[in-house]
């Protein structure tokens, strides 16, 4: 899914496009998480001071105390690879040639399950360094594919 | 609170069935279950479903089925937790009778999934991961537990093939399952040399999809007949979540749903894992028969490989897992799959078993998991007179 933004005077609007006067809404962190991936290309975590963590994508309440959580803290674009599996199958069924790489990458103290490029499978490992690449503004929506995937950090 | 016991039992066999409908099918294991008993009414229907609405555009399950198989006016309703959707179907029964609040309730599940391209059959069991977080990825289970397997690896130190007496053990059982859907020993070199799906889970590594149903008929234990087929009784019955995305969890290598659901099993039926005669674990991958046991207390943490190893999992061993096949060989039709564990546990301990038979099998674990462990519902049952 990802974000739609309200029409005002929605009811009236017959021409064009249809008018969509809902929107889909992630939830309170969900919408802060999502729009600044879509507005300014950076994630954000949530962290409970009580229980010292960052949640990752940014969660309203601690899961761990139930703590409403209000500190965003900015986690940065990389993270580190927690696992990986090399995908042979598409989602259609169809076989690969080449596997697409998929990782859960640890970004404070959660993470996101993304793909992984610019890199060759040989090359995956645990515990290397990589960053999040976003689309371009004009194509992102207010969805986890805004970050189009990640990608090892080049040293220097 | 009353004692509840199953009182008959019935399946489908587990296959690609494109000559029966979903109410077909259902209705042929219920009366199965139906004649297995002792009675010929029952005053609620449970439904265990996943897909049928969005694979067969059919929802009103319990009204449908309770229609077709001719129990008019009873309670129906589909209970839905995923690939966990039989066993909650079937909890909703124990704690329907166990009130009070009926005398006499069926539990089916029931799925439909051959008859549609595997991409849509992709597509519906992703709806159980994360749809906003996970989902959108275009990462399906498979790559959601090989995430897991190759962390849990890299961990423990195990190599791939240290996972192959698993799935060489349920193939080897549901050879002597008439209702299996695979009936084909797999040795060590099959396993090692099997398709790569998503490194490192291969091909036998995974459970097959298919089409079945499965049903129990459930009683007041007091109410059970003493003649013809010995009642089973349900000596434990919990259920228990986890996050749903594995990016939440604390430690993905850990079942903490399953732990907890096992612990609470034990709590009510008064056993220990040293006293559970077999188990029929959700081995929806390879990695899952591990973790499921490390987290219901059969082996320490990264050393469930080991049991498979030293041969412990097979019906001679120490803790005998997947003995009519699991769901790597008798077949994995999501909804019903919780069932199929309890109509097998029942077997087990009714001594009806075959081939497969534990010899002097008391007390049966069975449990099954939605999402990549995130529901989970652990079932304990007893022969007779036994605790």
């Amino acid at each position: 899914m990802s974000l739609l933004e309200r029409t005002p005077g929605a009811p009236q609007a017959w021409q064009g496009d249809f008018p969509v006067s809902n929107r889909y809404t992630f939830g309170l962190a969900g919408e802060r998480f999502f729009r600044t991936i879509k507005d300014e290309a950076r994630i954000l975590g949530t962290r409970c001071p009580k229980c010292d963590r960052v949640y990752v994508p940014a969660t309203a309440f601690c899961e761990r105390c139930l703590s409403p959580l209000d500190e965003w803290v900015e986690v940065g674009n990389r993270g580190e690879v927690f696992s990986f599996t090399l995908l042979y199958v598409n989602y259609d069924g169809a076989p690969r040639q080449d596997p697409e790489i998929v990782a859960f990458i640890k970004l404070g103290d959660g993470g996101l399950v993304h793909r992984l490029a610019e890199i060759t499978p040989e090359e995956v490992a645990i515990g290397i360094p990589v960053e999040a690449v976003f689309k371009p503004a004009a194509e992102r929506s207010g969805s986890i594919l805004d970050i189009a995937h990640f990608r090892p950090v080049k040293p220097g | 609170m009353r004692e509840v016991a199953i009182i008959g039992i019935g399946q489908t066999k587990v296959a690609e069935d494109w000559e029966h409908s979903l109410r077909q099918i259902a209705g042929e294991a219920i009366v199965a279950a139906m004649l297995d008993s002792d009675r010929d009414r029952a005053d609620g229907l449970f439904v265990g479903n996943m897909m049928s609405g969005l694979i067969g555009e059919q929802e009103n399950l319990g009204v449908l089925i309770a229609d077709w198989v001719g129990l008019p006016g009873v309670e129906a309703v589909k209970v839905e937790a995923a690939c966990g959707s039989g066993a909650a179907a079937v909890r909703s029964a124990i704690m329907a009778v166990s009130s009070g609040a009926l005398d006499c309730a069926l539990a089916v599940g029931v799925e439909k999934m051959t008859e549609t391209r595997g991409v849509d059959i992709t597509a519906a069991l992703a709806t159980a991961a994360d749809a906003d977080y996970e989902a959108a990825q275009g990462v399906s289970f498979v790559g959601l537990n090989a995430l897991v397997m190759q962390r849990y690896l890299y961990e423990y130190g195990w190599k791939h093939t240290d996972f192959a007496p698993f799935s060489i053990n349920a193939h080897a059982n549901a050879m002597h399952n008439p209702f299996a859907r695979l009936h084909e020993v797999i040795t060590e070199k099959d396993y090692h040399i099997a398709r790569m799906i998503a490194h490192p889970i291969n091909l036998l590594d995974a459970s097959p999809v298919g089409d079945g149903a499965a049903a129990l008929v459930i009683v007041p234990l007091e109410s059970a007949s003493r003649n013809g087929k010995p009642a089973i009784k349900i000596i434990a019955s919990a259920s228990t979540t986890d996050t749903l995305a594995i990016h939440d969890r604390k430690d993905p290598l850990w079942l903490s749903a399953a732990a907890a659901s096992a612990r609470k099993a034990y709590s009510q039926a008064g056993v220990g894992p040293q006293e559970v005669d077999f188990f029929e674990l959700h081995d929806a991958f390879s990695i899952m028969s591990a973790l499921s046991l490390e987290a219901s207390g059969f082996a320490e943490r990264g050393q469930a490989p080991r049991l498979g190893l030293e041969g412990e999992i097979t019906s001679q061993g120490r803790i005998p897992i997947c003995t009519r096949g699991g769901l790597k060989a008798r077949g994995h039709p999501v909804g019903a799959t919780g069932v199929y564990q309890l109509v097998e546990a029942v077997q087990q301990l009714r001594g009806e078993a075959g081939e497969n038979q534990i010899d002097g099998a008391k007390i049966g674990m069975a449990q099954n998991i939605g999402g990549s462990g995130a529901t989970v519902i652990t079932h304990i049952l007893a022969a007779a007179g036994q605790e």
